[in-house]
């Protein structure tokens, strides 16, 4: 009687069945971005006359380094268990000092290289003396993350416009205001170079590094983490400098694709970071969330923003539909989750039989 | 309708029950299929109403599935649910609580913040329109909680009660809320909790017996099933290999049907005093700052297991907890191998050559949606340099000893390398936790309650590794443990601790579970 159970169950009936398991393997792996990104895709494509032209690859590459620096930065954080408030902040802060430094530096010598890359280590040194500020505030004074950087983002406001006088920085040189936007080989802005290996070296960086290891171990169960060696204290700051530093990347390329120093440059930029990066699989709980995630994430709205730019959809209703597809998002990442159990279920099983 | 009886009948006690006869539930032929595998197979059990009836197995025999079954979890894939003689079409949780079937599992059903009063009737609390009659609610939760000896008030709050005491709070919540008994399942519930509490809890349960209630009980320790079952079913790869009335069997029997072959004893041979070396580990009047612990002092020497017994809240736990810096020194030193350290956290412990296992395998150990390969090697990957050149990770490495380590102590499934550990069966989790702990230290291993929730079969793995351990690379072990029987196998010498400090210390053949007890309670004869 028993015996017969099993052999029922691998004929017939099982094969339906276990290519139904295959695709709920499939989809707890990948998730449901590449759909989605096919679906807007394909919708944009076919309601939409001048989406498909004006959507090719290289368009969306040049729109999406700005916040995929950013988001990258922010997955960071979220991964860490915390999250950062400050981005927007960051944004027209690095904004306003980058530019300012540049000017000086170019009045002062007259090189155009120089003043540029003295602005921009300028500015990964104070974006990453941000992140340890916030990192500390966090890690050592045990500060709710929320707290730390919604006050960072009040003063760093604060001090934008005591810095600018809420005046916009023009004059700078052209190497920056101009060549650094401007396409290079293949028809890729050089902007898309600079992000590149700046998004591999974070894959690796999050994949296969020690610190990496750390940083997911930490977010998923800080107590355990403590108890099983890791420096929690060090991984917290790190990972807020890391993200501070990527976060003021992402402003000093923006700064010079927009040509100027803005002291409002970017004040969307913290919430879309936080949406890229949970529509990318990250989890406000920590421990979750990939680069490849926040790459799809960052895509994903900027096809679905285009999209609905082309459409001549207004951006109150834009507004609407981002919210919706983050709600989404999170939903189908449920649903991911269960499809996950029931993977490994099935397999416990199998392996159990 | 107001949950006014109660079920304990402490006042009607005197064998009022008519002879165990009735099956409250009753399986038959029950199969349950996930998908296309078979998880339980053709298994038949009756809960008779004032008998106990207890389920043996290893982790993943198909007592968690038979569990859910009963509860309604599990809707079966074939066979009969009947209750009280009467087939029952669509079971599930709700039509369970409907019929009397209740559970008390190790994971608290309870609101923490509330008063113990207000969550006996969480869900049903009693109204006079519209208002809650809060004065009935404590009278009524104050007359049940001394029906269990209950020292705890009605309106404490649960987070502020010992998890003996919490359990005391799920039993009452469980079998007063309506007044017909029914089935209640305990699922380990002397896991978390010291002997003599375990001993009230026996009480209890056979208070519920001689009122009617058919009672299912799971638990990993042989003496204590004896204590309160009255027949047992053993299951094994999701089949029924026997039931016995637990008079008519032994315990070698039951682990051998258990674990499908013949097993030899328990525990290994314990340590020749030449074995053992020079002290590693000194501790010396420690104080904790959370109060737990007032004044241990004791010295682990290489090659030895030594034990520390006592009741939860003794303070045994927060002594590991100290070592490895989690619980702030007020007072005291800890020494190793003669060099003071100042301040201890898990990091320079782990530098000197330490290895641990905490005791809150939830809170403390698991990172429960990291794989289960990052959980077993996460220590060494961030402590030694074993496993990485210049900050990044040598994969293949970490898969290799990760793999070998899954298959050495045997977590199931075996394939289970890239799941969530979170996914894992309690049982499996701790093995696996043990794996790590154990392939870490160099001098000195602290485990606190290894074997919890860890069937037979794996326990013995486990004393297995540890007395190697010991024997092979002259390591001092730490034992802290709930389990009287576990440290009188395991150790070469036992103290015992009563708030906060160590009252005795036994060596040799004074190791009993006598003694261990006794000295528990602080009423050793030396000591009075």
């Amino acid at each position: 009687m028993t015996a017969t159970l099993s052999p029922q169950t691998k004929s017939g009936v099982g094969s339906g069945r276990r290519s139904m398991d295959w695709l709920i393997l499939q989809f707890g792996r990948v998730g449901p971005l590449p759909l989605l990104l096919l679906g807007v895709f394909v919708y944009f494509a076919t309601t939409t006359p001048t989406f498909a032209t004006s959507n090719n690859p290289t368009e969306l590459l040049q729109r999406s380094v700005f916040l995929l620096l950013m988001a990258m930065g922010q997955m960071l954080i979220l991964v860490s268990g915390g999250f950062d408030l400050s981005v927007a902040a960051v944004v027209s802060f690095m904004s306003i000092v980058s530019s300012q430094v540049m000017l000086r530096t170019y009045s002062g010598s007259g090189n155009e290289v120089t003043a540029v890359l003295v602005s921009l280590a300028l500015t990964l040194l104070v974006g990453g003396i941000i992140g340890l500020i916030n990192g500390m505030g966090v890690a050592l004074l045990k500060i709710n993350a929320f707290i730390v950087t919604l006050a960072a983002a009040t003063i760093l406001g604060g001090l934008t416009i005591i810095v600018s006088g809420g005046i916009t920085v023009t004059g700078l040189p052209t190497l920056f205001s101009r060549v650094l936007a401007s396409d290079g080989p293949l028809g890729l802005s050089w902007l898309v170079y600079l992000t590149i290996p700046v998004v591999i070296a974070m894959f690796f960086l999050t994949n296969n590094s020690v610190f990496g290891a750390n940083l997911y171990a930490l977010g998923d169960n800080p107590v355990a983490a403590r108890i099983a060696g890791i420096p929690v204290r060090r991984v917290t700051i790190i990972a807020y400098v890391l993200g501070s530093v990527l976060i003021a990347y992402g402003a000093w390329l923006l700064t010079a694709r927009i040509g100027s120093g803005q002291p409002t440059l970017g004040a969307t930029y913290t919430m879309e970071t936080i949406t890229a990066a949970v529509i990318g699989g990250a989890s406000l709980r920590g421990g979750r969330g990939t680069i490849v995630g926040v790459v799809l994430g960052v895509f994903f709205m900027q096809m679905l923003t285009n999209g609905m730019n082309l459409a001549r959809l207004d951006a109150n209703s834009q507004q609407i539909a981002i919210g919706v597809a983050l709600v989404f998002a999170v939903l189908i990442d449920r649903l991911r989750d269960r499809a996950r159990t029931y993977s490994a279920v099935q397999r416990t099983l199998a392996l159990a039989a | 309708m107001l949950p006014t009886t109660t079920s304990f009948g402490s006042d009607t006690a005197e064998g009022a029950f008519s002879p165990p006869n009735s099956a409250v539930l009753e399986l038959r032929r029950a199969t349950k299929k996930f998908g296309a595998v078979t998880a339980l197979t053709d298994v038949s059990i009756e809960l008779m109403a004032g008998e106990c009836l207890v389920l043996l197995g290893e982790n993943g025999a198909g007592k968690s599935t038979l569990v859910g079954a009963i509860l309604g979890r599990h809707p079966l894939t074939e066979g009969q649910l009947l209750i009280r003689g009467e087939q029952v079409e669509h079971y599930s949780p709700h039509a369970a609580r409907q019929h009397g079937v209740r559970a008390v599992t190790q994971e608290f059903s309870l609101c923490e913040s509330l008063p113990v009063y207000a969550n006996l009737f969480v869900g049903q609390e009693p109204q006079r329109a519209g208002f809650l009659r809060k004065g009935f609610m404590r009278t009524e939760a104050r007359r049940r909680l001394t029906e269990v000896d209950a020292t705890f008030s009605e309106t404490d709050a649960v987070s502020a009660l010992t998890r003996a005491e919490q359990q005391l709070v799920e039993i009452c919540k469980a079998v007063t809320q309506d007044s017909e008994p029914g089935v209640i399942l305990f699922d380990e519930p002397t896991a978390a909790i010291s002997a003599t509490e375990a001993q009230k809890l026996f009480g209890i349960i056979d208070r519920l017996k001689t009122t009617g209630w058919a009672i299912v009980y799971i638990s990993h320790r042989m003496e204590e099933l004896r204590r309160v079952g009255d027949r047992v079913v053993v299951l094994r790869d999701g089949r029924q290999v026997s039931t016995h009335h637990l008079a008519d069997v032994d315990d070698r029997q039951l682990i051998n049907e258990m674990a499908g072959r013949d097993l030899d004893t328990v525990h290994p041979a314990k340590a020749q005093e030449s074995e053992i070396g020079k002290p590693v580990l000194s501790v010396d009047q420690l104080a904790t700052s959370n109060g737990k612990v007032l004044d241990v002092s004791f010295e682990l020497r290489a090659g030895e297991i030594l034990g520390i017994g006592g009741l939860v809240g003794s303070g045994k736990g927060d002594v590991a907890s100290a070592i490895f810096g989690l619980e702030p020194l007020t007072h005291g030193k800890i020494h190793v191998g003669g060099q003071p350290v100042s301040r201890p956290t898990p990091r320079t412990m782990y530098r000197l050559g330490f290895g641990f296992l905490a005791e809150d395998r939830k809170r403390e150990g698991i990172l429960p949606e990291t794989s289960v390969a990052a959980n077993i090697m996460v220590e060494r990957l961030a402590i030694s340099r074993t496993f990485s050149r210049a900050g990044f990770q040598l994969k293949r490495k970490l898969q290799n000893a990760a793999s070998h380590l899954i298959s050495e102590f045997d977590v199931r499934p075996a394939g289970a390398l890239r799941m969530p550990i979170g996914q894992l069966s309690g049982g499996n989790q701790q093995k696996a936790l043990v794996a790590r702990a154990l392939s870490t230290p160099r001098k000195v291993l602290v485990v606190v309650e290894p074997t919890a929730g860890v069937d037979i079969g794996s326990r013995m793995e486990i004393y297995r590794h540890l007395r190697a351990k010991c024997q092979e690379e002259g390591i001092g072990i730490l034992l802290v443990s709930s389990d009287v029987e576990e440290l009188v196998g395991m150790c070469d010498r036992v103290v015992v601790m009563n708030t906060g400090r160590i009252t005795t210390a036994l060596i040799g053949a004074d190791i009993t579970p006598d003694n261990i007890v006794a000295a528990s309670f602080g009423t050793t004869e030396e000591n009075h």
